[in-house]
């Protein structure tokens, strides 16, 4: 199904609140609300370790049970059908597996043709599309390589192709950069603003990497023990105060020249067992 | 690699290499026939193709001696050798997938040892399934056990924790539980009991007649549809467990499915030539090599290279020893491995 017939058509931000989650008695996740999020925009989900950030896109993406509300206009996606909250998010876990023996094409095809209405037209409608966001994320040349034989650069893009080919509202990324050097973490970043722009896709994602959160996200989520501390544009929200509290460190937040913040830790501060 | 293949889109490209996959898949068909009839040829008097071809498909016309042969003697055991092969080994494709586990198979998840236990208790014991006839005894028994071994697996993923993880570590403990209790089995087993034992785990397609091919190959008739339909959804599982399930996948009941499948395929084979363990665990590896993990051909060629593996055991077994016939599960594993390092050694680099 195309993105018109999922939901309603009126452009609508994703409104989670008063989510709970956890792992077996271990409560996560203790009724946290998150500002609007709206189409277009990338918000960054960051914290240090144990802040819930996983858990939190763990929870939207409905991977592991919550309670509280996400609501995407009239939908609570917590509540929908399943076929149709797999019409409406995907989540991109952090790696693809080990020694697949797909190529990037199959792999691609195989995310659409999965489930059986994701794609109106049939397996011609699949190739097309799969063709089209792989010359999308300029790796039509990688199309016919099988993913153990590529670079980790590479297949995060093939990763990312699995998940937008199949043209979701809400993009939910598990650290997409976590293990790519400073070019492939900035053009996956690009990319995925790029694409979220042109789509109206509402992209969250977790980032360890301050800078490129500052660089790249529209938003930002500070969280801290299962709570969100702060939100708001990386100004707002990324603050030697701020950081101080969150991180215990002792930072200094600095705009360069180009307009863009950077981060700059000077030590730790006391007070936080590490 | 880049800048060559530039002007021609990657859908005509993937066109390509599905009619390329065809191509193989059918070359595979092709070197089980020829294997298959191979193996009728072979034996104490070897036949010539032309001769055996002619018994094949107009047996009225042979002597009686070549038609008893041929027909009676060892088209069981040659057509039981595919059925057995292609079962063991599409399980074993099927396993690694949804156990997200290369070394997942039938052997080493304790299922063939289920099986092995169902036999020797009633070779020792006479112990099996009430209202079974006494000359199918040790398959029911063997059936069950292999059966039951899967069902016990489920049941204790669903208890804690559903991952494959939890699956991959029962398994293992069912299979030292199970050879564990099969070395008791013989440690109490008389003289001849023991030999009896010994020779059914051995793994022997001279059991196979007519009755039991036509069980194992309306199972896999039955079965082999469903894997079919799943095979998407088990492609795309390959991408990560979290992943399929964000497409909207539900992969413990896929999973559930897919155990159900394996356990019937392996029960069934299982208990009609003993154990056999090799195959399913090289079949799927030589057929993933070949044809890579879209299952639409991974679960065919799978069956296939199963089938071929085990065809070409069959015959090994009558070649091996002059006048001897030395047991299939023996020689599966000794024809399987040069294969199977052959083709491990010969695959590109991995960067």
């Amino acid at each position: 199904m195309s993105a018109a017939d999922v939901i309603d058509e009126t452009v609508v931000p994703l409104e989670a609140s008063d989510l709970r989650a956890g792992y077996g008695r271990k409560r996560v996740l203790d009724g946290i609300t998150l500002p609007g999020l709206n189409p277009g925009e990338i918000t960054a989900l960051v914290g240090p370790n144990a802040a819930g950030k996983t858990t939190l896109l763990r929870v939207l993406a409905r991977l592991l049970p919550a309670s509280g509300r996400i609501a995407l206009g009239t939908d609570d996606l917590l509540r929908v059908g399943r076929e149709r909250h797999a019409a409406t998010v995907t989540y991109m876990p952090q790696a693809l597996p080990q020694q697949v023996a797909l190529t990037v094409f199959e792999s691609v095809m195989s995310s659409l043709m999965a489930t059986p209405d994701s794609v109106p037209g049939g397996k011609r409608e699949a190739m097309r599309w799969t063709g089209a966001v792989l010359e999308r994320l300029e790796i039509a040349d990688l199309a016919m390589t099988s993913l153990d034989q590529m670079s980790g650069g590479q297949r995060q893009l093939a990763s990312l192709a699995q998940a937008v080919v199949r043209e979701p509202r809400i993009l939910l990324l598990d650290e997409p950069t976590s293990a790519l050097d400073m070019h492939h973490s900035h053009n996956v970043m690009r990319l995925t603003r790029d694409l979220a722009r042109e789509r109206a896709m509402i992209v969250v994602m977790v980032l360890h990497d301050l800078t490129l959160a500052c660089r790249w996200a529209d938003r930002i989520v500070l969280m801290c023990d299962g709570a969100m501390v702060t939100s708001g544009t990386p100004q707002a929200a990324i603050t030697p105060q701020t950081l101080g509290a969150v991180y215990q460190v002792e930072a200094r937040v600095e705009r360069c020249s180009n307009g863009f913040l950077q981060v700059m830790v000077d030590d730790t501060l006391p007070g936080r067992m590490s | 690699m880049t800048g060559q293949v530039g002007q021609i889109s990657p859908a005509a490209r993937y066109t390509v290499m599905i009619r390329r996959r065809r191509v193989l898949l059918a070359g595979l068909a092709a070197a089980l026939v020829l294997a298959f009839l191979a193996d009728l040829m072979t034996g104490p008097s070897t036949l010539t193709p032309m001769d055996t071809l002619r018994i094949l498909f107009w047996p009225d016309a042979a002597t009686r001696p070549l038609k008893v042969i041929v027909w009676d003697v060892r088209l069981p055991g040659a057509v039981m050798a595919i059925l057995v092969g292609g079962a063991l080994s599409l399980a074993g494709a099927e396993m690694q997938t949804v156990l997200n586990n290369s070394l997942a198979s039938p052997f080493t998840l304790g299922v063939a040892s289920a099986a092995s236990f169902g036999a020797a208790l009633a070779i020792v014991l006479q112990v099996g399934i009430p209202w079974i006839p006494a000359t199918w005894l040790v398959p029911a028994n063997a059936f069950a056990f292999a059966f039951g071994s899967v069902l016990l697996l489920q049941a204790v993923s669903r208890l804690r924790g559903r991952g494959p993880e939890t699956l991959v570590l029962f398994g293992i403990a069912t299979f030292f539980t199970f050879n564990a209790l099969v070395a008791l089995m013989q440690f109490i087993a008389t003289q001849e009991a023991l030999q009896q034992i010994v020779f059914w785990m051995m793994g022997s397609l001279a059991r196979a007649n007519w009755e039991k091919a036509a069980i194992l190959a309306a199972v896999l008739a039955c079965l082999l549809p469903f894997s079919v339909a799943a095979s998407w959804k088990l492609t795309a599982l390959r991408l990560g467990e979290d992943r399929a399930r964000s497409f909207g996948i539900d992969t413990v009941r896929l999973r559930f499915v897919a155990l159900l499948r394996i356990s019937l395929l392996t029960a069934t084979a299982v208990a009609f030539v003993g154990t056999v363990g090799f195959v399913g665990l090289v079949g799927p590896h030589i057929a993933r090599l070949m044809i890579g993990e879209d299952h639409r051909f991974f679960l065919p060629a799978s069956l296939f290279t199963g089938a071929l593996v085990m065809s070409l055991a069959s015959i090994a077994s009558k070649l091996l020893v002059t006048g001897v016939l030395v047991p299939v599960g023996v020689v599966t594993s000794l024809i399987g491995i040069p294969i199977f390092i052959a083709l491990i050694l010969g695959r590109p680099e991995r960067s």
